[in-house]
């Protein structure tokens, strides 16, 4: 009985501990797209890479020290710089574009994850 | 003369005791340090199975191993699951902490060996566990292996007072 309330209380913390990593890994890869009540394309907010030349953990705005990648290889490589950030451009990005590629880029914010990005 | 020996004896008596957990202290204590394995454990297999094709590809870009990312991609998470599984059991706790140490163990050097022979330094641990910096990686790994060698000390003191 009391190996059974181990395992039992053993599960409880388990299924928290998947519960918790479930939430937090949930990373937010997709682009926020607006859309208009026709259902076109207002704006598409995704997520941008700086390129490795112009790393710095400070801000920079200038859209074509970014590129788009969403391979499964692209990554930040351990640093304390900004990795990434967030632009709202016109048109869905594709691979190896610059904000100004998917059309009128405007910067939002800072992504948090640290680090360089590998250049996949 | 007598007495004074005897003050002596009490007074060096309970100050052992003072370091001393009752069974179920120990017993509560070992169960709690396994849960807390374990859930590390599950944690970080849940995100590596989750998201196993980046945590693939960030083994890919580590050239010590990278020919054996694939396989190794399985088998991390695996191990992880057999183990939390192992600490979760009672009976096993034991195996399941010797299992856990080895692994941290190795797992503390692939991160030093990466450090000293990589250019790059990706980690795809798992979760909030890889937003942290190599130092805190470091420190992190070496709580739980102490955590853990804690846990095998109990479980084997509980098992000699049967």
């Amino acid at each position: 009985m009391k190996n059974f309330k181990q395992i039992a209380l053993g599960l409880l913390v388990g299924a928290l501990a998947i519960g918790f990593s479930a939430f937090t890994s949930a990373h937010n890869n997709g682009m926020k797209i607006k859309r208009n009540a026709q259902g076109q394309i207002i704006s598409v907010t995704s997520s941008f890479y700086r390129l490795p030349a112009y790393a710095s953990n400070t801000s920079d705005t200038d859209p074509s020290h970014y590129v788009y990648s969403n391979t499964s290889r692209a990554d930040c490589n351990s640093a304390s710089d900004i990795c990434k950030s967030e632009w709202t451009t016109t048109n869905a990005p594709s691979n190896g574009q610059s904000p100004s590629d998917a059309g009128s880029p405007s910067y939002v914010s800072d992504d948090p994850a640290q680090g360089v990005y590998n250049g996949e | 003369m007598r007495t004074t020996n005897f003050n002596y004896m009490e007074t060096t008596a309970s100050s052992k005791l003072k370091f001393q957990l009752s069974q179920p202290a120990k017993a509560a204590t070992a169960a709690v340090i396994s849960w807390m394995c374990m859930a590390l454990f599950l944690y970080t297999a849940y995100a590596k199975i989750v998201d196993h094709q980046r945590f693939l590809g960030g083994l890919q870009n580590v050239q010590l191993i990278d020919g054996m990312a694939w396989p190794i991609s399985f088998l991390v998470p695996i191990v992880e699951i057999l183990i939390a599984v192992l600490l979760l059991i009672p009976k096993a706790r034991r195996a399941g902490f010797y299992g856990f140490i080895t692994t941290m163990l190795l797992f503390t050097g692939y991160i030093i060996s990466v450090l000293i022979w990589e250019r790059h330094v990706p980690c795809h641990c798992g979760g909030a566990v890889e937003k942290l910096s190599w130092t805190q990686h470091i420190l992190f790994n070496a709580t739980f292996i102490l955590l853990a060698i804690v846990g095998v000390r109990l479980t084997i003191s509980l098992k000699s007072k049967l």
